[in-house]
């Protein structure tokens, strides 16, 4: 019985050790999916119908063949439109020239004031970081480098219109501390994976947008400090954890954060009267990369997905 | 991070309220479990990426209509995972699982594939192409999703009973296919201790 039990030790530390060499996910694919997952999830409990217009389709194989199959017919007849629309849609992706338009009509149509606005502004943040992950995955520096010019604007639009809400500070800077995770783990896998000019390219601005982040998060952290009197659920966590496959634990400082007790939700407990909003430092403007192509190198632009 | 069962459904009734933090929370406990399991089962690391996302989506569509009634939640969102994988092999039109399971390289070799003879780990991917259907997928969802026995039963629509005799007769055939002798790894285990308590000594 004893040999049983033992054998069964060697077979479940073989099997732990291939799971944890062959079927992990990788720190960019977390990133990735978790961006997008939440994404989706804010669309659905938050979202505006002006979210869901543009948020872009998330097309899943097994749907699509059987699809294509009963609308073949409609498909072609429509198809004169649908090459309008899907010129019209990529012209709208990050690095299109109708992007800034779209980020325009974006904030145009966002609520006036308050919380609401804040929760829009989150949602427009999730998706300017769910298309610089993506563009990064292909190496598109440009994309990368317009999603994340985006994403610095919307980050300062929060702090202003978040100015004098202590509470709606405390939870913006957590957020943005949480993108901010997300944004290093993808630097990270970025890093590790060499010197192609275009990925030191997509590396560089997203430095400059964990730069940025912390810039803002130090401004609002300044400005909600004063009249907190140290509140012990005063924690910048919550649901980071992005980049850690196994769990993905919160990254609160505070009592409570990423611990078992979910309805102490951290980063929520702060109160206090703060002073008066500071005016956020703007960062200094990192120069742009120069994207000299290395004759020496013939590497491809595009990166397979999946094998980061 | 361990959550445990009553955090687990504490967290499932505010994201079924609309809380995207509590639903964040959920992903990031279940994320690495139902990445295993998938890839585990599908023929690359870009579909099971792709799989990964699409259950954690339908997730948050069927949230709504989840009631505990003591179907615990990992088994709920488990049997989504495997429903998404049947459906994925079924619409391929082939049975990437052998083959996927001999011959998955996890693209460059990381720390851990170093760590380990790799050998090693080959030897484990063909045991497990030798088993069964029902025992590789038993085995998936107990060591790679990390699942009770009665969450892998309700992930596969069967007894608990019935999962542990399939868990069993899989380890027994692990262990036959990779040699592991239970009197042998006794033996072993003794003659490490001896060693030891004669270098103590």
């Amino acid at each position: 019985m004893q040999a049983i039990e033992v054998a069964d030790r060697e077979i479940e530390r073989r099997l732990d050790a291939y799971a944890r060499a062959r079927l992990s996910p990788d720190r960019a694919s977390t990133a990735r999916v978790r961006a997008r997952v939440l994404r989706e999830a804010r669309l659905r409990f938050e979202g505006s119908p002006n979210d869901i217009q543009l948020a872009p389709v998330i097309a899943f194989r097994a749907n699509a063949r059987s699809m294509g199959r009963r609308v073949a017919m409609p498909l072609a007849a429509a198809g004169l439109w649908l090459g309008i629309a899907v010129g019209s849609i990529s012209a709208a992706q990050a690095g299109g020239p109708l992007y800034p338009t779209r980020i325009w009509i974006e904030r145009a149509t966002l609520p006036s004031v308050g919380a609401e606005r804040a929760n829009a502004e989150l949602g427009r943040l999730d998706a300017r970081v769910g298309e610089a992950v993506s563009a990064a995955a292909h190496g598109d520096a440009g994309a990368v480098q317009a999603a994340l010019e985006a994403y610095r604007q919307i980050a300062d639009e929060m702090v202003s219109a978040t100015a004098g809400d202590a509470n709606l500070e405390k939870d913006v800077a957590a957020a943005l501390v949480q993108r901010g995770t997300i944004l290093t783990a993808v630097a990270t896998s970025l890093a590790a994976k060499g010197n192609d000019t275009a990925e030191a390219a997509v590396e560089a601005s997203i430095q400059r947008a964990i730069a940025h982040t912390k810039v803002v998060v130090d401004a609002l952290g300044a400005s909600a400090r004063p009249g907190t009197g140290g509140d012990a659920g005063n924690g910048t966590g919550g649901a980071a954890g992005a980049g850690s496959g196994d769990g993905g634990a919160g990254k609160g400082t505070g009592s409570g954060a990423g611990g078992p007790a979910p309805s102490s939700r951290p980063g929520s407990g702060g109160g206090g009267s703060g002073s008066g909003p500071v005016a956020t430092p703007k960062p200094d403007h990192t120069p742009k990369p120069t994207a000299s192509p290395d004759p020496g190198h013939g590497q491809p632009e595009h990166t397979p997905r999946g094998n980061e | 991070m361990t959550i445990d069962d009553a955090a687990i459904e504490r967290l499932v009734t505010e994201a079924q309220q609309g809380d995207t933090w509590a639903f964040g929370m959920i992903f990031d406990h279940y994320h690495g479990p139902i990445h295993r399991f998938i890839a585990s089962r599908v023929h690359s690391p870009a579909d099971a990426e792709d799989l990964t996302q699409l259950v954690f989506v339908k997730a948050l569509e069927a949230l709504p209509r989840y009631e505990s009634r003591g179907i615990p939640f990992g088994g709920w969102l488990f049997r989504l995972a495997r429903n998404a994988v049947i459906d994925h092999v079924r619409t391929r039109h082939d049975h990437a699982e052998l083959d996927s399971i001999i011959g998955w390289t996890h693209g460059a070799a990381g720390p851990d594939e170093i760590a380990v003879v790799r050998q090693e780990l080959d030897a484990v991917g063909e045991a497990l192409a030798g088993l069964t259907d029902d025992q590789r997928e038993a085995i998936s969802l107990r060591f790679f999703g990390g699942l009770s026995a009665r969450e892998a039963a309700v992930a596969m629509g069967k007894q608990e009973g019935t999962v542990r005799g399939l868990q069993f007769r899989a380890i027994a055939a692990l262990r036959r296919e990779l040699g592991i002798d239970p009197d042998d790894a006794v033996a072993e285990i003794r003659s490490v201790r001896r060693t030891n308590v004669a270098t103590d000594g």
